[in-house]
């Protein structure tokens, strides 16, 4: 038990209580993606993701301070991944227009299933495209 | 609501950090040792503020039982052309 002695480390507790606390604050793309339910909301989540770190990448590209190394790897990462989040969001509008269809009857169950498949698909393409440039934002900050 | 948060919080921490260590410090060493832990803690910035306001967006989309509807989608690609025409024209 000495080493739960808090006079004993004390730096150590007052330096933990702080990560803790500000880590427990902290929002990452993973618990963005948790707070989405339905596959369009997960989208979404992704994308919206996409965007927060792209923005930011427009930013550090435009960054003299940035090396040029760092700068190559934000655009090869953002050139990756552009046309997959794309792609995922042209399906996700593709099954809200199809889940429309079928709430009026004009669609199938199979057609509305299909496209969801397809959705999910597009959803597992984007979401490693879009760590990889959080990673590239990240390490160039 | 997190720009409000955060530093509430981390200030909260600071003066509470201080005072445990002051007496073993001195206040000024104390408060140089509390305030380099909170730099090197900072998460602070327009990502952290983007992740913050989008999770807060998807929850309220799940409170309210709705999908993103296409006028969302489209502001949502309007950012991301722009800030993909300025990465790459960089």
């Amino acid at each position: 038990m000495k080493y739960l002695n808090p006079q004993r480390y004390l730096f150590t507790w007052v330096a933990l209580l702080m990560l803790l606390a500000l880590e427990g604050c902290s929002v990452t793309p993973a618990r963005v993606y948790q707070a989405a339910e339905t596959p369009e909301q997960k989208a979404f989540a992704v994308y919206g993701t996409f965007v927060v770190y792209e923005e930011q990448a427009a930013v550090l590209v435009q960054d003299e301070r940035v090396p040029a190394g760092f700068k190559s790897w934000i655009k090869s990462a953002d050139a990756r991944a552009k046309p997959l989040v794309d792609a995922m969001l042209e399906a996700a509008l593709t099954v809200e227009q199809v889940r429309s269809d079928f709430a009026k009857g004009v669609t199938t169950l199979d057609k509305l299933v299909i496209v969801s498949m397809e959705l999910d698909k597009w959803i597992n393409r984007a979401v490693p495209a879009v760590e990889a440039l959080v990673h590239a934002v990240k390490g160039a900050k | 609501m997190i720009a409000i948060v955060f530093p509430l919080i981390s200030a909260i921490l600071q003066i509470l950090g201080t005072n445990l260590l002051s007496g073993k410090l001195g206040k000024d060493a104390a408060a140089k040792y509390v305030g380099m832990i909170a730099a090197l803690l900072d998460r602070g910035g327009p990502v952290e503020d983007g992740l913050h306001a989008l999770k807060s967006h998807i929850e309220q989309m799940v409170l309210e039982g709705r999908d993103p509807t296409p006028d969302e989608w489209k502001e949502l690609k309007a950012r991301s052309d722009a800030a993909h025409a300025t990465i790459q024209g960089s």
